[in-house]
C-alpha cells in the first residue's frame, strides 16, 4: 500500500524563518533567573511602599535591566529570556516547589501520577545535563550553576512573601473546609495546589496600545493625576495606581530602547551589508515603538511584539493570548499595501517569525502542573468573526496568518476561527487547508453561541461583543482588552466524584472520607449522591480560589496589564480591584463528565432482575476481573455520542445542574462564577487516580477528553450521531467547550474534502454546538512516532485545547491520541 | 444491505454476501482465552485439539444466532461480533431524518449499497416513499443482478445508480462471479432506457477478468450504445482479505496482483475515446 503523502506541504517561506525554526527545534529548555534576580533585589529595597507602586517598581526595575538578545535572522526584536527556549521561575508567585526541587524531594503526591514527555528538546536537556555544566531542574529544564545560586536565594527570600504563602497563611487558618481541599488534592479530586499560580486567559487592548502608543497612554495617566481630587482613601489610592502604571509603561519603553541600542551595537559590528541594514532598521524601530503609534506594518509588528511580551513577562502567564490579531493589525497592513510599500511575501515572513517567537516562550511550574499543561502556554490567536457592524471580519491578513501557520509549523500560537456563515470562502478554504496539515488547528468556535453567552453574562451591546470577542487560552472566549484575567486553573475531577457517590463518600484509592452519603442501591440514590458530591466539591473549590485571588491582589496584582485593559485607567482601579469592564470571567473547570454520564446510563440500564448495584460495585472494585460478561453488557449499554436520548438526557441534566451549581456562587470580584468545561491534559492524571467505572473503563485508564467528545470506542453510530448528541446541550451556558474529532487524511482529500469539512462545521454550529477541532493523522503514523520519536520530532497533534509536539507528550497522552476514534466523513 | 446473488472472487466486503447476520471472529484482537468455547450452548466453537496455540474454530453452520449472544458477551477482548443487524425501515427513516441538517449543507443524501440492495426492494420502496418528498437524494449501488419487474417501479425516483459492470464475456463472468451476465446486461439496457443520466457505471478492474484493452473497449462500447455518460474504474485491492478468515471462509483470489497505473490510465483513455467521462477511484 502506498504510504500517505501530505496533500498540503509545510515549508517555511524563507531561509531566515527556516533558520529560526530549526534553531528552536534543536534547542534544549533552560531556566533563566535574570528577571527574578532583579525583581527580588527591588522587592527587598521597597519594603513599606504602597503595594501597587511596589509591585510596579519590582517589575519595572527588572524589565529595564534584562539583557537584550537579538538572534541571527530575526527581523523584529524581543525575547522573554536570554535563551531560545527559556522560562522564568516566578518566585514571587510560588517558591516552595523550587526549593523542594533543589532538595530533590519527592514532589507532591500528585506528581506520582503525572507523566510528562521525554522526546525532542526535553531529551536534549538530559544529554547536556549529563555533561555537568548544567543541572537538571523540574525534570525537563537545564539551569546553570550561577542561575541556580540566584534562584535559590530568590526562592528563599520569597518564603512567606509569595502569593502562594500569603494565600496559604490565610485560607489554611480561616477556611472551614480547608481539610476538604487538602483531601481533594490527595485523592486527585482536584488538580494540584496553586504552585505555579498560573494566571492569564485574557487579551490586552492592543488596539489602544498601537494607536495611542505607550506615550499616549502615559499622557492620559498624567492628566488623570493632574485632575484627581482626593476625597477619601479610595480616591487617593487611585493616584498610586496611576503612578504605578506610568512606571511600568516607561520601563517598557526603556526596555525596548535597550533592544534598540543592542541592535545598533550589532549593526556596527556586522560585516554582511544586508544584515547590517536590517539591524539598523531594528535599532531605529525599537527607539520609536512601542512609545509611538506605528508608522507602518513593520513598526506595528515590533510594537505588538513588545507590548505582548511585556505583559507576558509581568506574570506567570498561561493562556495569555494575542486575541484578534487580524483585526487590530489590519489597518497597518492595509496602509502599506495601498501605498505599495510592502509585499505579501514580506508580511508572510514576519508572521512566520512570530510563530517561532511565540513558541520559544517556555513556562516552568511544579512538575505536576507541567504534566497537565503538557508544557503548552495556550496562546490563542483568533481569526475571522465579525466586525462591530456585523460584517465578516476576515481579510487578506487573516489568510496570510493561516498561510504562515501552514508554512511554519510550530505549536504556538494556536489558531482559532470565530465562525460565522458570512466568512469568505477563500478564508474558510485556507483554514481547511491548515487543518489538513494535521497540526490540529485552527479550532472552530461558533460566534453565535458566544454572543448568546455574553449577552446573558455581561449584557454588553451586541456590537461590542462582535468587535471584541476573542479567545483567552485554549478554548475559553473572553472580551479582548476589557476583561479580568483569571488567577486560577483548577479542575474538578468528575470521575472521582462518581467514585465518591458510588462508595458513600469514601475514596476507594486513598480511603479518605469526604462528605458521607448513603451507599446507593438504586439509580436514583446514586444520582442524588453524585449531585451532593458535585455541589460540595464545587462550592469548596470556588471558595478556596477566592482566597487565592485575594492573595494575588496583595502580591501579584498586574499593573502593566491593567494599563491595557478597559476601564482600569478611567476607574483608577487595577484588575484585581475590579477595574475591568468584564469581571465575571473566572471559570470553574472540570473534566470527565462523559464517563460519569456513560456510567450512569449503564447503571440505569442494567440494574434490575439480573444485576444489582452491589454486583456492579464489586465488578469495578475488582477492575472487572472475573466480570467479563457484565463488562460486555456494560459496554453494550447506551453511551453518550450516539444520538441516543437514553444517555444524552442524562448528560443534559448533569450539565445543567453543573452550570447551576457553579454560578450560584460569586467570585472574588463579586460576579457569579462562570461554568466551563475543558480538559487540557487533566483527563490523563485524573483517570490514573480513578478506579474502574461502570461504563466499562478500566482502573487508571484516561478519562474522556473534551466536553462533548465521546469516550474512545463508544461512538458506534458514526460521526454525525456524535455531533447530534453534542449539539443537544446548551452551550451558551458555559464559557468554553471542546469537541475533538479525528480524521484520516484520506477523508478530507482535495477541495471536495475541504467542502465536506466546512459543511460539517456549519451544520454542527447550526445546532448551536460551540467548538470543534480536528486531528488529521493516521494512527499508524502515530504508533510509528511512539516507537521512533527521533524521526518524528516535528509531528504536531491536537491534544485538547491545544496542539503539542507528539513526541514530547507523555506515553498515556500518546496512547489516548492514537485511540481516539478515527472518523470518516 | 446484506445479501448478494453474486460471489465475486475479489469481493472486499464478504460480510455483505449472505442475507442474514453472521458471526465474525476478529482474529487480530483474539487472545485465545477460549471463553467463547464454553459459552456457546450449541457447541459452535471448539478448540483445535491438534494445535494448542490455535484460534478457536467456529463451525458457522452450527451457530443458531442465540438471542443472548453467549459467545460474544463472554469474550473479554470483544473479538467477536455479529456483522449485520435487522432494522425496520421506519427506524432507518428516523435515523436518516436526524441527519438531514447535515445533508442540507453538504448536498449529501442516502446511498443504499451492500451486498445487493435491490434484493430488498420492498424496504427501499417504503423508504423512498417517506424520504423522497423531503428532497433528500437517494441512490443505489447495484451489481445488476435483480428482478427488473420490481425495480422498474422505483427507477424513476432514484437520483443516481452506481451500476457494476464486470465483464462483457459471459463465460468469464460466470467463472469470476458465479453467474453469467445476461440478466445484468439486460437490466442495464432497461434502466438506461428509462433514464441514462442517473447511471454511473462502476468497473472493478480485476486481473484476468477484464484487465485488457479489448475487454475495456467492449464495456465502453456497450455503455455508449446505451447512452451512458459516466464510468469509474475501481482497481482491485486485497484489503478485504482478513475478513474472509474472520468469517471462516477462504479468500479466493489466488495471488495478490496489482493493476499497474499505466494500464489504468490507458483504460481511462479508451473509455474517454467513446465520449464517456471516466475517473479512477
Ligand atoms: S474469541 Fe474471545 S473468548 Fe474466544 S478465544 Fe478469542 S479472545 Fe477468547
Ligand atoms: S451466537 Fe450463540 S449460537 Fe452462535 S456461536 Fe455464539 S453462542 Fe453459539
Amino acid at each position: 500500500m502506498d504510504t500517505f503523502k501530505k496533500e498540503i506541504t509545510s515549508v517555511p517561506s524563507t531561509e531566515k524563518v527556516e533558520l529560526m525554526r530549526s534553531r528552536y527545534l534543536n534547542e534544549p529548555l533552560y531556566i533563566d533567573s535574570e528577571y527574578i534576580k532583579y525583581y527580588t533585589e527591588a522587592h527587598a529595597k521597597t519594603d513599606g511602599r504602597n503595594p501597587l507602586e511596589r509591585r510596579a517598581e519590582c517589575h519595572s526595575y527588572a524589565i529595564e535591566r534584562l539583557t537584550p538578545v537579538i538572534r541571527d535572522g530575526e527581523l523584529f526584536a524581543g525575547s522573554k529570556t536570554r535563551y531560545v527556549r527559556g522560562a522564568i521561575p516566578y518566585c514571587n508567585y510560588a517558591s516552595r516547589y523550587i526549593l523542594r526541587e533543589f532538595k530533590n524531594e519527592e514532589a507532591e503526591a500528585q506528581d506520582a501520577f503525572t507523566d510528562i514527555g521525554k522526546g525532542g528538546g526535553i531529551a536534549k536537556s538530559k544529554e547536556i545535563a549529563e555533561k555537568g555544566d548544567y543541572e537538571f531542574f523540574c525534570r525537563k529544564y537545564l539551569i546553570s550553576k550561577e542561575d541556580k545560586h540566584i534562584l535559590k536565594e530568590s526562592a528563599e527570600y520569597f518564603l512567606g512573601k509569595s502569593m502562594q504563602d500569603v494565600g496559604d497563611a490565610l485560607w489554611k487558618s480561616v477556611f472551614e473546609q480547608a481539610d476538604y481541599i487538602d483531601k481533594g488534592w490527595q485523592a486527585g479530586l482536584y488538580t494540584a495546589p496553586h504552585d505555579p499560580a498560573p494566571e492569564g486567559r485574557y487579551v490586552l487592548d492592543f488596539e489602544t496600545a498601537l494607536n495611542q502608543g505607550l506615550n499616549g497612554i502615559i499622557e492620559r495617566l498624567r492628566n488623570k493625576i493632574k485632575d484627581a481630587e482626593v476625597t477619601d482613601y479610595q480616591s487617593a489610592e487611585k493616584i498610586y495606581f496611576w503612578r504605578a502604571g506610568i512606571r511600568t509603561l516607561e520601563a517598557t519603553i526603556k526596555w525596548a530602547e535597550n533592544y534598540g541600542n543592542k541592535a545598533a551595537e550589532l549593526a556596527a559590528a556586522e560585516k554582511n551589508p544586508k544584515r547590517k541594514k536590517e539591524l539598523e532598521e531594528i535599532a531605529e524601530r525599537c527607539h520609536y515603538v512601542p512609545a509611538n503609534k506605528p508608522r507602518n506594518f513593520k513598526d506595528a509588528m515590533q510594537a505588538f511584539w513588545f507590548v505582548y511580551l511585556a505583559g507576558h513577562i509581568e506574570g506567570a502567564q498561561l493562556g495569555y493570548s494575542p486575541g484578534r490579531f487580524d483585526r487590530y493589525m489590519y489597518p497597518f497592513y492595509k496602509m502599506d499595501k495601498d501605498a505599495g510599500t510592502i509585499k505579501d511575501s514580506e508580511v508572510l515572513e514576519l508572521l512566520e517569525m512570530l510563530r517561532v517567537k511565540m513558541t520559544e516562550i517556555e513556562y516552568v511550574a511544579s512538575f505536576s502542573w507541567a504534566g497537565l499543561g503538557s508544557g503548552n502556554l495556550f496562546q490563542n490567536m483568533i481569526l475571522g468573526g465579525l466586525d462591530e457592524k456585523g460584517h465578516r471580519g476576515d481579510n487578506e491578513l487573516s489568510v496570510l496568518v493561516l498561510q504562515s501557520a501552514i508554512n511554519c509549523q510550530t505549536t504556538q500560537p494556536t489558531l482559532s476561527i470565530w465562525y460565522d456563515d458570512s466568512l469568505s470562502e477563500e478564508f474558510l478554504l485556507k483554514a481547511a487547508d491548515c487543518v489538513k496539515t494535521g497540526c490540529g488547528f485552527p479550532a472552530w468556535f461558533n460566534l453565535k453561541v458566544f454572543i448568546q453567552h455574553e449577552l446573558q453574562k455581561s449584557g454588553l451591546p451586541v456590537s461590542t461583543i462582535r468587535k471584541y470577542a476573542a479567545m483567552g487560552g485554549c478554548t475559553e472566549p473572553t472580551m479582548e482588552g476589557m476583561s479580568y484575567g483569571i488567577v486560577q486553573a483548577g479542575f474538578i475531577n468528575h470521575g472521582k466524584l462518581f467514585e465518591l457517590a458510588m462508595n458513600g463518600g469514601k475514596d476507594p484509592r486513598t480511603g479518605l472520607v469526604f462528605d458521607e452519603t448513603k451507599i446507593p442501591e438504586t439509580y436514583e440514590e446514586l444520582y442524588d449522591a453524585y449531585l451532593i458530591h458535585m455541589r460540595n466539591s464545587i462550592r469548596n473549590w470556588q471558595r478556596y480560589w477566592n482566597f487565592v485571588m485575594s492573595a494575588h491582589r496583595q502580591t501579584c496584582n498586574l499593573i502593566f496589564s491593567s494599563m491595557l485593559v478597559k476601564d482600569c485607567i478611567e476607574r483608577g482601579l487595577s484588575l484585581d480591584d475590579g477595574g475591568a469592564i468584564c469581571n465575571g470571567t473566572p471559570t470553574t473547570l472540570s473534566s470527565g463528565m462523559v464517563n460519569v454520564v456513560n456510567s450512569m446510563a449503564v447503571v440505569k440500564k442494567l440494574l434490575g432482575a439480573d444485576t444489582s448495584m452491589d454486583e456492579i460495585r464489586e465488578a469495578i472494585n475488582k477492575d472487572w476481573e472475573g466480570f467479563d460478561v457484565l463488562r460486555n453488557k456494560a459496554l453494550d449499554a447506551p453511551k453518550w455520542g450516539n444520538n441516543d436520548d437514553f444517555a444524552d438526557d442524562i448528560y443534559e441534566d448533569l450539565f445543567d445542574t453543573y452550570c447551576t451549581y457553579v454560578s450560584e456562587q460569586k467570585n472574588y470580584l463579586g460576579e457569579p462564577y462562570d461554568p466551563s468545561m475543558l480538559a487540557i491534559s487533566t483527563h490523563a492524571p485524573f483517570g490514573k487516580v480513578c478506579g474502574a467505572t461502570p461504563d466499562g473503563r478500566h482502573s487508571g485508564e484516561t478519562l474522556c477528553d473534551g466536553v462533548t467528545s465521546p469516550f474512545p470506542g463508544t461512538d458506534t453510530n458514526g460521526p454525525l450521531a456524535v455531533l447530534l448528541s453534542a449539539g443537544k446541550i446548551d452551550h451558551s451556558k458555559i464559557r468554553g467547550g471542546l469537541h475533538n474529532m479525528k480524521f484520516h487524511p484520506s477523508a478530507l482529500k482535495g477541495i471536495q474534502g475541504s467542502k465536506k469539512l466546512l459543511s460539517l462545521i456549519k451544520t454542527y454550529f447550526e445546532t448551536l454546538g460551540f467548538q470543534i477541532q480536528f486531528n488529521v493523522v493516521d494512527s499508524e503514523m502515530l504508533k510509528e512516532a511512539q516507537m521512533h520519536p527521533e524521526n518524528y520530532r516535528d509531528l504536531i497533534v491536537r491534544v485538547a485545547g491545544f496542539s503539542a509536539f507528539f513526541v514530547e507528550l507523555g506515553k498515556s497522552m500518546q496512547d489516548e491520541i492514537i485511540r481516539r476514534t478515527e472518523h470518516y466523513i | 444491505m446484506k445479501g448478494c446473488p453474486l460471489k465475486c472472487r475479489w469481493c472486499s466486503n464478504p460480510e455483505g454476501q449472505n442475507l442474514h447476520p453472521e458471526l465474525m471472529h476478529i482474529k487480530t484482537i483474539c487472545k485465545k482465552h477460549y471463553k467463547c468455547i464454553s459459552a456457546c450452548p450449541y457447541n459452535a466453537a471448539t478448540a483445535d485439539a491438534s494445535n494448542e496455540n490455535s484460534f478457536p474454530v467456529f463451525e458457522y453452520a452450527k451457530c443458531r444466532e442465540c438471542e443472548t449472544r453467549e459467545c460474544i458477551i463472554s469474550c473479554p477482548e470483544r473479538a467477536l461480533r455479529f456483522t449485520g443487524k435487522y432494522i425496520s425501515s421506519s427506524d432507518l427513516i428516523k435515523r436518516v431524518k436526524a441527519n438531514i441538517p447535515f445533508y442540507r449543507n453538504s448536498g449529501g443524501g442516502v446511498t443504499f449499497s451492500g451486498g445487493e440492495p435491490f434484493l430488498q426492494i420492498d424496504f427501499i420502496k417504503e423508504f423512498i416513499k417517506d424520504i423522497a418528498p423531503l428532497g433528500i437524494t437517494v441512490g443505489v449501488e447495484t451489481c445488476g443482478m435483480f428482478d427488473m419487474k420490481k425495480v422498474r417501479e422505483i427507477a424513476d425516483s432514484l437520483d443516481f445508480i452506481y451500476y457494476d459492470l464486470k465483464c462483457m464475456d459471459s463465460d468469464i463472468h460466470k467463472k469470476a462471479t458465479g453467474s453469467p451476465n445476461e440478466t445484468i446486461l439486460n437490466n442495464l439496457k432497461e434502466l438506461a432506457a428509462i433514464n441514462p443520466e442517473i447511471i454511473i457505471i462502476s468497473v472493478p478492474v480485476v486481473p484476468d477478468v477484464n484487465d485488457s484493452d479489448a475487454q475495456i473497449k467492449n464495456i465502453a462500447a456497450f455503455c455508449k450504445e446505451n447512452k451512458i455518460k459516466e464510468l469509474r474504474l475501481l482497481p482491485y485491492h486485497s484489503f478485504g482479505e482478513d475478513k474472509y478468515s474472520f468469517l471462516g471462509r477462504k479468500y479466493l483470489m489466488e495471488e495478490k496482483l496489482n493493476i499497474p497505473p499505466e494500464d489504468l490510465n490507458r483504460f481511462m483513455h479508451i473509455v474517454e475515446d467513446f465520449g464517456i467521462s471516466c475517473k479512477i477511484e
